[in-house]
């Protein structure tokens, strides 16, 4: 069993600072000073927003609703714009209520959070732990039911058969794919409606960034998407790591007997995490400089240990008429990226010397891999 | 599209029942509607809990539960309020092509409320 201590104020002769219980509590406690009430205030603030937009595209609706009613008296057709616009115009006016309610539950969660956190830095005895720790969980079931009771409304059926709202793909349906020709992935892809491919973007995109067959711009956008989470995540651990490593360093938290070895684990991990985040910045960095024409066709942030992996074109290898691949040696890694895509390296401009002689003005593409370490 | 598939091939097109450049109003409306609305969904998922969690297991998970399904709903919601302007647009399009077959400018304001042209 570890000698964790914690520097809490000990009453003379009391035991209830003692037993798995009163560990538990304390660092129950100890998560509840960690808490972040702003976090909760910030998400409110985009429900509030989601609310007011959808009052807004209400107001829109409306409006468009009764300037269709003078722009087109009759026809086969008119009857049914009118059901199509009115289904979305109850669809939208059904969404405002519950986005209203999210945004109220989440700012009630962050200021009780934080009325609950200012309690957590009083020293408490064990009894009083347990009894702020259970009005925690209670506002945490509170506020969760609240979400769970607000989620978003059913689509009308009108708005469903006429427009295809519907648009889940099943993850299986998309790993499927992995195993198909590009030309097949195309065909699926092409079957899908816009709604769905958005939806397989946003929810599969570690699939299908990395899938052949995908449009290059559609895959630039599920890698886009994979980086800045990548990076969110990483940075929070970062941080983390960061705040842990602090803490134990603090007087009496830990016996020096234990303190190395754990300082040691925590130090090597903090180290494969910046290592990470450290690339992941170079393969943004070098898509910024290299503007809009630029698609992320793969990446992969890598262990820490192993190297991570991008792709990157130059430009559009759906629309190119000549390609050059680069793919850098083994002892590069993701944060030497922008040197390798620099467009004033010996490689880059053979490339568009070569693209020159063939009768072209620039070259279409220059993509750069990097693979893991020694292989 | 339903819509679409139903207004442009019906058969009773009453030219001076629409106006053409009204209804392409009403088209471009709803189009930059679901422009403007696109961004409720990136700022629901921008606004991150995560490190949160550690003192609101349930309700963290609760809201990630919740924001995924309304950004789902959202996306769709855009993706309808977009194809509705499109098919109008198309509408548009049908009643344009009528009136060039006709061989003549045939607008409301002109014509009159009477139905008297049928395609």
């Amino acid at each position: 069993m570890s000698t964790l201590t914690y520097a809490t104020r000990r009453e003379p002769g009391s035991t209830d600072e003692q037993g798995p219980a009163a560990w538990a509590s304390l660092a129950g406690v100890q998560r509840l000073r960690d808490a972040r009430p702003d976090d909760w205030h910030r998400a409110a603030a985009a429900w509030s927003t989601l609310a007011e937009q959808l009052t807004r595209l209400h107001e829109r609706i409306d409006g468009s609703a009764t300037e269709l009613d003078a722009a087109w008296a009759a026809g086969s057709g008119t009857g049914a714009a009118r059901a199509c616009v009115a289904a979305q115009r109850i669809a939208v006016r059904d969404a405002q209520s519950p986005a209203r309610q999210i945004a109220a539950a989440l700012t009630e969660h962050g200021y009780a959070l934080a009325a609950l956190r200012r309690l957590a830095h009083q020293d408490l005895p064990h009894t009083e732990r347990v009894l702020l720790l259970a009005q925690v969980r209670a506002l945490d079931e509170r506020t969760r039911a609240t979400l769970l009771a607000n989620r978003p409304p059913p689509a009308p059926a009108v708005l469903r058969e006429r427009v295809g709202l519907r648009t889940d793909v099943a993850r299986a349906v998309v790993q499927a794919q992995t195993s198909l020709s590009p030309q097949q992935v195309r065909a699926w892809w092409d079957s899908l409606t816009q709604a769905q491919r958005d939806r397989v973007l946003a929810d599969d995109a570690d699939v299908v960034g990395w899938l052949d067959g995908i449009p290059a711009v559609d895959r630039d956008r599920a890698n886009r998407t994979l980086l800045a989470a990548g990076l969110d995540r990483l940075s929070a651990a970062e941080a983390d790591l960061v705040h842990m490593l602090d803490r134990l360093r603090l007087p009496a938290i830990l016996a020096p007997t234990l303190l190395l070895p754990v300082l040691g684990v925590l130090e090597l991990r903090l180290a494969r995490v910046r290592a990470q985040v450290a690339g992941l910045q170079a393969v943004r960095t070098c898509l910024e400089r290299l503007g809009p024409r630029a698609l992320l066709l793969g990446i992969d942030p890598g262990t820490g240990v192993s190297d991570g992996r991008a792709i990157v074109a130059l430009s559009d290898p759906d629309h190119a008429r000549h390609t050059a691949v680069l793919v850098p040696g083994v002892d590069t890694d993701l944060g030497d990226t922008p040197g390798e895509l620099d467009p004033d390296r010996p490689s880059a401009r053979r490339c568009r010397r070569a693209d020159s002689g063939a009768g072209r003005c620039e070259p279409r593409l220059l993509a750069g891999l990097r693979r893991a370490t020694g292989h | 599209m339903r819509l679409h598939a139903t207004a442009p091939a019906g058969a009773d097109l009453h030219l001076i029942d629409v106006d053409i450049a009204s209804l392409r109003g009403v088209a471009a409306r709803l189009a930059a509607a679901a422009q403007v609305d696109g961004a409720a969904p990136r700022g629901l998922a921008a606004a991150r809990t995560d490190r949160t969690v550690t003192a609101s297991g349930g309700a963290q998970s609760a809201l990630v539960r919740t924001r995924d399904e309304w950004i789902g709903f959202l996306t769709g919601l855009r993706a309808a309020v977009d194809r509705s302007a499109q098919a109008l647009h198309a509408v548009a399009d049908t009643y344009e092509r009528a009136e060039d077959d006709a061989g003549v400018a045939v607008r409301p304001a002109a014509i009159g409320p009477e139905p008297g042209w049928r395609r």
